[in-house]
């Protein structure tokens, strides 16, 4: 038995379960890593696989994530350590920096869920990657823009708004 | 920040956001807001109520480096707008801070100084000042250590450095060290017990004495073109690769055509200051990966050759035709002897890469295996843009170690090594008997 790969299921905010390695998800995420070392008393001499609630991300979300953290954090699918700063290789692209690319190319909603989750279930990596990505549609745009497009209501007075202004004219 | 830390776990958000960026807290805000250029971070200000005093929790601040074709502005146009930035964020704590500067002049020097040291007791965790200066040019950074219990890695360019500085014994968290055209000449040491990982690029060096670099815990080294005298490096027991390129900026040289013979302090090993003849290799000895890359007339490699120490765990070696001078293979024989766990070497001759014209793949012949080299070395590689007389010989004197070539598919044909210009009869031969066209 103790060869056998440990799993455990992830249990959605919507009801669905996901399976995913515990080494891998336990390397991922402070949170769920958090929530297997409190169960792993109870559950040491039982068979039964345990079952997280993950009750602030939702089943569409959760996938998404789970894919991102079986690219990165299973150490047998990773070629080499892709953390390592390898500095033999100035010119070569991060191996998953393909994947990173298209992993956070969705749609707004989706980003900020994916944001929401990382942060949730404390995933480093994943959340200074769709942090960044939220910048990056937020870089180079008007404030209209900004607020068209992340749905941000302007509450300023318009008295507010000029004394906003006038505190950081050094910025303009 | 780090994720998790605002959340509230006993309180599950609703499900989704509805894409809404306002339904994130206020530190997810601030850590995306520290991905944007300053200038624009702090424009957010006017979005809404909420967003007026976020910017100042951004955890990173880039500062005139973040547009391409903008490699930073300069410190005068700068000047106002860095001020009020640090002084109006106060002291709330940073994780990455880049600064990046076109044009420097006198005056600007303490106030570069000055940003420097604030954002380091800002407890930043990652550091980068990059100048794009004239040539020659560089800012001097205070002569004063460096105190962070925080800081992990440091990234500068165009900058002097003194002594105090390049000693890192206050900053313990340190792991990554690179520097870019940096003016080291006033420095005889660079030390740190913690750091990983090294990067020296077309840095200048101390003349006299040598740089000494005391690096114990390094992993890599990447050490591409130097102006000055070869640093001594101490012994790295836990590095696994390491990239050395030694230019014609190097100073040791010898200028006597028949080196070998010379009595230079060089060429006789007499230089022995810090205790030691080996420069390079024996700091080197333990990696698993190397590469070795040199210009003819600088004589490190072979100088250091004489005491050549065993690479008892090096894999893969990289070298360029510098080991391969046409009739002399005596530097590529000895590091070949001398690292018995080999197990792929690749040699990229008489032409730069990366792109390589023809590419030749070969093995040792197991059952004629020569005693002298690695039992593992099973891939030999080697690169070059024309199969000529010069490589023709490379691979002749591979053959004595019963190395043989073979075609890498798609690469390369046999057709397309006949119409390279110099094919002397036995090297047609040769190749006609050793090279098999792999059928994969």
């Amino acid at each position: 038995m103790a060869s056998e790969k440990k799993v455990v299921f992830l249990r959605s905010s919507d009801g669905e379960a996901f399976e995913v390695s515990e080494e891998v998800i336990s390397a991922a995420s402070v949170t769920i890593k958090g929530m297997i070392d409190e169960e792993s008393p109870s559950r040491a001499d039982t068979a039964a696989t345990t079952t997280l609630a993950i009750p602030n991300v939702t089943a569409a979300t959760l996938s998404r994530v789970l894919h991102y953290v079986n690219k990165h954090f299973d150490a047998a699918a990773v070629v080499g350590r892709p953390d390592d700063y390898i500095f033999c290789a100035p010119g070569d692209e991060h191996p998953l920096a393909r994947f990173d690319d298209d992993f956070v190319d969705v749609d707004n909603d989706t980003l900020i869920d994916l944001v929401h989750a990382a942060e949730y279930l404390h995933i480093k990596k994943l959340f200074d990657l769709t942090c960044k990505a939220v910048a990056d549609k937020l870089k180079g745009r008007t404030i209209d823009q900004i607020r068209e497009t992340f749905g941000i209501v302007n509450d300023y007075t318009v008295e507010e708004e000029v004394e906003v202004y006038r505190e950081n004219s050094w910025a303009f | 920040m780090h994720p998790g830390e605002s959340s509230k776990r006993s309180v599950p958000s609703a499900l989704g956001s509805g894409g809404c960026i306002d339904a994130l807290p206020d530190g997810v805000l601030g850590h995306i807001l520290g991905f944007l250029p300053a200038p624009e971070a702090v424009q957010t200000c006017v979005l809404a109520r909420r967003w007026r005093h976020l910017w100042r929790t951004a955890t990173g601040l880039r500062i005139g480096c973040c547009s391409s074709e903008d490699e930073g502005r300069r410190v005068k146009e700068q000047r106002e707008f860095v001020d009020h930035l640090l002084l109006l964020r106060g002291s709330l704590p940073l994780d990455i801070c880049e600064f990046g500067f076109s044009e420097l002049e006198d005056d600007d020097v303490p106030r570069v100084n000055l940003w420097f040291r604030h954002v380091v007791m800002s407890r930043a965790r990652v550091l980068s000042l990059r100048l794009h200066l004239f040539f020659n040019k560089f800012l001097k950074l205070d002569d004063l250590p460096l105190v962070s219990q925080h800081l992990t890695k440091l990234d500068l360019s165009s900058v002097k450095l003194q002594n105090s500085f390049l000693s890192f014994a206050s900053c313990p968290a340190l792991e990554h060290l690179e520097l870019v055209y940096c003016n080291l000449a006033s420095a005889d040491k660079i030390a740190s017990k913690s750091l990983k990982h090294l990067s020296l690029t077309d840095c200048v060096l101390l003349d006299e004495p040598r740089i000494y670099i005391s690096t114990p815990s390094l992993v890599s080294l990447h050490l591409d073109s130097f102006f000055g005298r070869t640093p001594i490096f101490d012994s790295m027991p836990s590095l696994v690769k390491a990239f050395v390129r030694i230019t014609t900026h190097c100073w040791d040289g010898c200028s006597r055509p028949d080196y070998l013979d010379c009595a230079c302090l060089l060429c006789d090993g007499s230089d022995s200051s810090q205790g030691s003849s080996i420069m390079l290799l024996k700091g080197l000895s333990k990696a698993q990966s190397l590469v070795l890359i040199s210009v003819p007339e600088k004589i490190i490699f072979e100088s250091d050759l004489r005491w050549c120490p065993m690479f008892s765990n090096l894999k893969t070696l990289l070298l360029d035709d510098y080991w391969c001078t046409p009739d002399d293979f005596s530097a590529l024989a000895c590091i070949l002897e001398h690292s018995p766990f080999l197990a792929k070497l690749t040699l990229e001759l008489f032409s730069e890469g990366p792109k390589y014209e023809v590419e030749m793949k070969g093995r040792c012949n197991l059952m004629e295996r020569s005693a002298k080299i690695s039992e593992n070395l099973n891939i030999v590689e080697v690169k070059c843009q024309v199969v000529d007389q010069r490589v023709l010989k490379v691979l002749k004197f591979l053959c004595t170690f019963n190395i043989r070539i073979l075609l890498r598919p798609g690469q390369s044909t046999l057709s397309s090594l006949n119409a390279s210009q110099v094919l002397y009869p036995w090297a047609i031969l040769w190749l006609i008997r050793n090279l098999t066209i792999s059928q994969a």
